[in-house]
């Protein structure tokens, strides 16, 4: 449950009189002339709101991608046959360029003032890369 | 030569290195952490939003629990200790720095000090 402490103090620096365990119990706002100024989170529920924001951000940008992603999966069977292991430029859904090289086709991508260009690499399951650090460890 | 940041727990090694929008030419400086788990280089939210990267593709990530999430992948430009990398591929992540990754790492001769907290970074 959400808790309330009233700033009373005139000037900086604040001191506050806070029972970290009931920061597991809800955010705790802070009030300054009945104005809500800031607001304390236990640390996982941080995490957790932030990775929830970070998963919305995450779907919309991949939503971008569409439905020039959508092309390249149908074209897929036919450019394993004919551009294996190159990265290929779909725009407006049409294959539009190919290279070995990303950088090189990038290049030439942007050369042409191609927007919203999906490039991928032509191979036959989609690539998984490793980020095997954990980004943060948190002492129990 | 880096001194190691002394404020993580364990201390790790971090550099600063500038990200640049492949078409516009916008610069923005970020801190890097140094990781040789990192296959692809990541960048944060943060950066992706102020350079005003768009989406360029997609690719799965394996974490260190092996849960594989489908994240966007950008094209950036880095410029690291005076050298430039042109038009990279890296994807995001909710994080507040660079993760410098092997994509990157292995144009370079990396020498980590932990007993001095002190690395280098050069291309002799």
């Amino acid at each position: 449950m959400p808790k309330t402490i009233e700033l009373d103090e005139t000037r900086a620096p604040y001191n506050l009189n806070l029972d970290v365990q009931a920061l597991k119990q809800g955010p705790v706002f802070i009030e300054q002339n009945g104005n809500v100024i800031a607001v304390i989170l236990d640390i996982a529920a941080y995490q957790q709101q932030a990775t929830d924001d970070f998963d919305v951000w995450r779907q919309t940008q991949l939503q971008k991608l569409e439905p020039n992603r959508a092309a390249f999966q149908q074209l897929l069977p036919e450019l394993l046959k004919t551009h294996s292991e190159h990265f290929v430029a779909i725009y407006q859904q049409r294959l539009v360029d190919a290279d070995l090289n990303r950088a090189a086709l990038i290049e030439r991508i942007h050369a042409r003032g191609y927007h919203f260009v999906y490039i991928q690499k032509v191979v036959p399951t989609p690539r998984v890369i490793e980020l095997d650090s954990p980004t943060e460890v948190w002492r129990a | 030569m880096h001194e190691y940041d002394l404020q993580i727990d364990p201390p790790a090694a971090y550099l600063s290195l500038q990200l640049i929008h492949p078409e516009n030419g916008r610069i923005v400086t970020f801190r890097a952490k140094i990781d040789t788990g990192a296959s692809m280089s990541v960048l944060p939210r943060t950066a992706v939003v102020d350079l005003g990267l768009t989406p360029s593709g997609d690719i799965f990530v394996s974490g260190f629990d092996r849960q594989v999430t489908q994240l966007p992948l950008y094209t950036v430009t880095f410029q690291i200790e005076g050298y430039i990398f042109p038009s990279r591929e890296v994807t995001v992540s909710p994080r507040q720095d660079v993760l410098l990754g092997r994509d990157l790492l292995n144009h370079f001769i990396l020498t980590l000090d932990g007993k001095n907290r002190t690395f280098n970074l050069i291309d002799p």
